[in-house]
């Protein structure tokens, strides 16, 4: 049965929508404060070279010029994971990739800035860049070596009975990169041993506590503040060079420091998709059972860990929350190369796996004489399971998923049976509500919420989770209201400031509906006993409330979140754990012109298992952004370089980022699975939707013309070079015929029953 | 932020004083109408002049007028303004070649003439001047560099992309130029040439004042390969047009855009089609005609062998719509 | 003509008569957003190619990233500082969850202002010409199909707002 509940589950404004809708928001780089200097970076010209000297005296010259700094003023090593720590915010010794900052100046103004970087005199040495997965494999192993992490996992047992099918195929997926519109920027004030910044960051905790170890204090003496986000789907997860630097800046010359970089300089900070290389094998019994898995990938990780290490894990951790697999091998390897760091974007390191999977699995369907919907079916994980890598799912509506898309798209009618160059694909996904494990690892809560009752009744919320434009502070006043059984328009909002709110992870691994929005639950339902208390029962909680605050000046009130211990324990098991999973299913109808080569998507039937809709607009926004992205990393977005390590695309002109014209027709369902762990039953729909989309349309472009293209993205000129292979008689497919040969680890073998 | 370099801008209220401010700046010169193209060409230090000529204030500079069975475009008629005129409505390939200009917010800015003398484009050249040296920087800016695109040139191979350009010359238009010496009138596409550098045949100061057509009826249409609906450069544009007298093709005219650093006219091509009733036989000999002109290096969105097999994918199509074979 | 050094740019700004100095080589997005403070106007390249900074030039859309501040001369610009937060298009925005991160956002809205009062209200949003009308603004958040409805959202109420006011 249906609770009835005020607000939740309606479309109601988000909270920040007017402030943003005028004008009136300030982003980072609206803001200016009296005296502020204007920052700038020097940036490597070379993907690969030794800094013999630097020499900054003709610019120190330079009027209006404040303070200039270099790698080795800043020497301080630090990354977003403790296991990754290896960037510095100025190269010191080596650059790694073109677009790596080498040197920062503070002068009075933009141009002065940008003319003072022209006069800084670098001296390299040349060395041979590696900007390739096969060359990176290629190289010695060893602490000057290419591979950054190698892992191997064994899961399960063999079933006994002999398949019917085996088969192996080989995938690339390009990196491409996250483009939120609002180019990163970072505004430092130091004032008496105390650092404030402003910053575009989608982790002001973690921020705070990286910025404090970098500048040896304690991180009380670090305050981050993120205002207006103009979105970062990962992008802005990272410490960056310019957050540093204009902290340091800030300290050398007293004054505020501003930095906005260009839109090119945020397609050198990247931390974007992975380039990755997979190889799957798999095995069948004739009605259709997975018998067994084996996942191998090779990771592109461009010059820094990031997020990489995680990434790299990420490959293999969600296959199996789709389907019951009885054994599992997966590998997998990260290799250094001299491009920018490849990090966590939108769906981490689980769209490229995914992507494969579902596109093998096509192919076995076809082979076996099974619908792929049907296929699927046959093999989906059931609510209440524990996956063969250990990961427990709770709530599970991907059956559901599956029978709405394919009941929309008719599609166990109309797939194989359309007029050639029209074609059906299908797919699934499934992605975290939340790691459950923390980046640095403690037992405290994930997510912390404060309300405080002030004289007159005044409700202020404080929450430390960043709104990059997923509508999180929306998620945590309206789960407050709806407790409480006030609007949301009565409760004030602070938050993503690290003095003022209590902390936060951060925006990351679709988290904060469920972790922060479990806090706002528990601290609106703390405050809510308190206040009966107080006031004595039956009363509204208006007037409750008035009660209460005659007795007590100010009430507060806290509510946290601690996701539940992870199952499994063996090394590696806190990668892919989550309170709970979201699940999605997606049917793309493709029209593909034969001529040209060229795809149009028509149309995208999609299902997402939310658990509940906390604010269906929103929901449904994030669904809608999600295949918009999808459908930009399936056609045309791609982060490529040349042979010498230049960026061939740094613009929003030759980065292709699908228009308005390239959006299909969309039909979107929303399964409500009820999460018993999460807020009102929520689950995450921040990244999971993304997923299924690129093979979906890589499935239905077979459907159309016959044609596999196993490398991303399905480009006019890959699809009738592929259209072209096949009219001579080839196999019509496009895609990578090499896995590198990889000395991976002995495996970690993990069996249920142990 | 991107900024503009310090620049002096000088706003003469006519063409002859207008020419002769930028026969005076000389190379230190340029012209400034919409400036959709030349803005971000200077934020990226591509282009280096000191002086900009704002030909925004020039008197008589826009508007389309029809003289008898002819019209004149000014060279400061806004692009969008030629999708607003009913004048023009007759002259399908102009239309549609205005309609996928970018977007929107460039068509309500940039100019007729801005379009013809679209500065040529490169994906070695538009770049950044930080990402230009880092390349080593190329013939287009430098004499002493290479050719990036096109490893070994001798020339320049940047790309004439305007949209105008092919869909103006398919349809025979004229262009009244202004300089030092007066006025003169030519052949649009005696104003190229084919080289990325100095693509442009004007003299030092002359300016494209207007463009003028006849208003005789015939088919036409312009193709644009792009990878999106909107913002992006043709990576190919292919305008036709055709008269058709007794269902014989009279007279026809082919334009391939974007794949050299003039726009290239198929004349064998629209050859194969003139004289003949429009059979698909003819349709495709006369597209293979044009793939033979189209010699693209690798310097623009899609590969260089794409681009020139499209070309002789949208000639079929364009010729195939107009002479209804469809 | 004149040679331009720091001279003097009179226009009206949102409905004001404005009067500052400003160097050629200006643009008017660093104008507004610099000497105006009106940082309600975004930018996300600065070279023409996202829409961001989208103002209105006498009615017209255009990028103000790419119009050199001079242009504005004797000219109307309509910033979003200019538009109500009672404007239908704001509200429809707000209402139909067409405002993710936000930094689109009012570029999107004054190409949706100016396409409305050109097409007089007669557009619902769902066909080409509005799609046609936004394809000058990259949104990175939505998958545009909010911003749609939130344009026809809009129309709907400007037509009944223009109805009501004739009664």
């Amino acid at each position: 049965m249906t609770r009835r509940y005020k607000y939740i589950g309606r479309s109601l404004r988000k909270i920040d929508a007017l402030a943003k809708a005028t004008g009136r928001a300030k982003y980072t780089d609206d803001l200016s404060l009296p005296g502020m200097l204007h920052g700038r970076l020097l940036r490597s010209p070379h993907a690969y070279a030794e800094i013999i000297a630097i020499d900054i005296s003709r610019a120190s010259k330079l009027a209006g010029v404040r303070a200039i700094i270099t790698g080795d003023d800043l020497p301080a090593r630090y990354g977003i994971i403790p296991s990754s720590q290896d960037e510095s915010a100025l190269a010191i010794g080596r650059v790694r990739y073109v677009g790596e900052p080498v040197a920062a100046v503070a002068a009075d103004d933009e141009e002065t800035a940008a003319r003072a970087l022209e006069l800084i005199d670098v001296s390299y040495r040349l060395l041979t860049p590696c900007l390739g997965i096969e060359e990176a494999a290629q190289e010695p192993p060893g602490p000057d070596g290419r591979l950054h992490k190698a892992i191997a996992y064994e899961f399960g047992e063999k079933p006994g009975s002999a398949p019917a099918l085996e088969r192996t195929d080989l995938f690339f997926y390009e990196g491409n990169t996250h483009l939120a519109l609002e180019e990163h920027a970072a505004l430092a004030v130091w004032k008496d041993g105390k650092l404030t910044l402003r910053c575009s960051s989608q982790t002001p905790f973690h921020l705070r506590q990286i910025v404090a170890k970098i500048f040896a204090m304690p991180e009380e003496k670090v305050r981050v503040i993120v205002p207006s986000l103009g979105g970062g789907f990962g992008g802005k997860l990272d410490p960056f060079s310019h957050d540093i630097c204009a902290a340091e800046l800030a300290r050398r010359t007293g004054r505020p420091v501003k930095f906005a970089l260009a839109r090119e300089e945020v397609f050198y900070c990247h931390r974007g998709r992975h380039p990755s290389l997979m190889r799957i094998r798999s095995a069948w019994a004739k009605d259709g059972r997975i018998l067994d898995l084996d996942f191998e990938a090779c990771l592109d990780g461009g010059a820094y860990g990031s997020f990489g290490i995680v990434c790299t894990y990420y490959h293999g951790a969600l296959q199996p929350t789709t389907y019951r697999l009885p054994h599992y091998g997966f590998r997998a390897a990260r290799f250094s190369t001299n491009k920018p760091p490849c990090g966590p974007k939108r769906g981490h390191g689980i769209p490229q796996p995914r992507c494969a999977l579902e596109v093998h699995i096509d192919k076995a369907a076809e082979q076996l004489g099974i619908n792929p919907v049907d296929l699927r079916l046959k093999n989906l994980t059931t609510p209440d399971s524990i996956t063969v890598n250990m990961l427990r799912i709770g709530s599970n509506g991907l059956r559901e998923c599956v029978e709405k898309v394919a009941k929309a798209s008719d599609f166990r009618r109309r797939y194989g049976r359309l007029p050639h160059g029209r074609g059906l694909g299908f797919a699934l996904g499934s992605y975290l509500s939340g790691a459950g494990v923390p980046i640095y690892w403690n037992e405290g809560p994930h997510s912390r919420i404060r309300i405080e009752a002030t004289a007159g009744g005044v409700l202020t919320l404080y929450s430390g989770a960043t709104d990059i434009g997923q509508g999180s502070d929306t998620v945590v006043v309206t789960v407050a209201a709806e407790v409480l059984g006030i609007s949301p328009q009565r409760i004030r909002l602070v938050a993503a400031d690290t003095e003022l709110t209590p902390l936060d992870l951060g925006s990351y691994s679709s988290r904060v509906t469920y972790m922060a929005g479990n806090a706002a639950k528990q601290a609106a339902e703390n405050l809510k006993a308190e206040v009966s208390r107080l006031a004595g029962p039956r009363l509204s909680f208006e007037a409750a409330l008035r009660i209460a605050l005659e007795k007590t000046k100010t009430l507060e009130a806290w509510g946290s979140y601690t996701p539940p211990k992870k199952f499994g324990t063996f090394k590696g098991s806190g990668v892919g754990v989550s309170p709970a999973y979201s699940f999605s299913a997606c049917v793309a109808s493709v029209r593909c012109d034969c001529e040209t080569g060229f795809v149009r998507v028509e149309k995208i039937h999609f299902a997402h298992d939310i658990g509940r809709a906390l604010n269906r607009a929103c929901v449904l926004g994030q669904i809608e952004g999600g295949i918009h992205m999808g459908l930009g990393e399936a056609l045309c977005e791609e982060q490529v370089f040349h042979s010498s390590g230049l960026h061939r695309k740094p613009s929003l002109l030759d980065y292709k980022v699908p228009g308005l014209f390239e959006m299909p027709e969309l039909d979107i369902h929303l399964v409500e699975s009820n999460d018993p762990g999460g807020p009102f039953g929520a689950k995450e729909v921040g990244q999971g939707p993304l997923i299924p989309i690129i093979p979906a349309v890589a499935n239905a472009i077979y459907d159309a013309v016959g044609v596999r293209i196993d490398s991303t993205p399905f480009t006019p000129e890959k699809v009738l070079e592929a259209l072209d292979a096949k009219a001579r008689g080839g196999s019509g497919r496009l895609g990578p015929d090499r896995f590198p040969e990889v000395l991976f680890p002995e495996p970690i073998r993990v069996r249920q029953d142990a | 932020m991107l900024r503009l370099p310090k620049i002096c801008i000088v706003s003469p209220l006519s063409l002859a004083e207008a020419a002769r401010l930028l026969a005076e700046a000389g190379p230190e010169g340029a012209a400034f109408a919409g400036g959709t193209d030349l803005v971000p060409k200077l934020k990226r230090r591509q282009l280096r002049p000191r002086t900009l000529v704002d030909l925004s204030r020039v008197k008589g500079f826009s508007g389309v007028k029809r003289r008898g069975d002819r019209v004149v475009i000014g060279a400061g008629t806004r692009i969008e303004d030629l999708l607003e005129s009913p004048v023009l409505a007759s002259l399908t390939a102009l239309r549609e070649a205005a309609a996928c200009v970018a977007t929107p917010q460039i068509r309500s800015s940039a100019t007729v003439g801005g379009n013809l003398a679209l500065d040529t484009r490169c994906s070695f050249y538009d770049q950044s001047g930080s990402w230009r040296e880092a390349s080593g920087f190329c013939l287009k800016t430098d004499q002493e560099a290479p050719c990036r695109a096109a490893v070994g040139s001798e020339r320049c191979f940047a790309v004439a992309s305007g949209d105008l350009q092919p869909a103006l010359i398919a349809l025979g238009a004229n262009v009244r130029i202004v300089g030092l010496a007066g006025e003169r009138e030519a052949a649009l596409e005696s104003i190229y040439q084919d080289t990325g550098a100095r693509f442009l045949r004007l003299a030092p100061g002359e300016l494209i004042a207007a463009v003028e057509l006849d208003l005789s009826p015939r088919l036409s249409t312009y193709r644009k390969l792009r990878r999106r609906g909107s913002f992006d450069f043709a990576a190919l544009g292919v305008a036709v047009s055709l008269q058709m007298k007794g269902g014989v093709v009279s007279a026809c005219r082919i334009v391939l855009g974007a794949l050299a650093s003039s726009p290239i006219i198929a004349d064998e091509a629209a050859a194969l089609m003139a004289g003949g009733k429009p059979t698909l036989e003819r349709v495709s000999a006369a597209a293979s005609a044009a793939v033979r002109r189209a010699r693209p290096v690798a310097n623009a969105d899609f590969p260089a062998a794409y681009r020139r097999r499209m070309a002789g994918v949208f000639v079929a199509r364009a010729l195939r719509e107009l002479t209804g074979l469809a | 003509m004149s040679a331009a050094s720091g001279r003097a740019l009179r226009f009206t700004l949102n409905g004001k008569r404005r009067s500052l100095r400003v160097s050629p080589h200006r643009t008017l997005l660093e104008v507004l957003r610099e000497d105006l403070k009106l940082t309600g106007t975004k930018h996300g390249c600065e070279l023409g190619e996202c829409g961001a900074c989208t103002v209105l030039l006498d009615g017209k859309p255009v990028y103000s990233c790419l119009t050199v501040a001079s242009r504005a001369e004797g000219r109307s610009v309509t910033t979003i500082e200019g538009v109500s937060e009672k404007h239908p298009l704001v509200e429809s925005f707000a209402d139909a969850g067409a405002v993710q991160c936000g930094y689109c956002t009012p570029g999107m809205i004054l190409s949706a202002k100016a396409h409305l009062e050109k097409k007089g209200h007669r557009c619902d949003g769902r066909g080409d010409c509005a799609k046609e009308a936004l394809s000058g603004n990259l949104c990175r958040c939505t998958g545009y199909y909010r911003i749609l409805e939130a344009v026809g959202l809009a129309a709907r109420k400007m037509k009944r707002r223009s109805r009501d006011s004739k009664i």
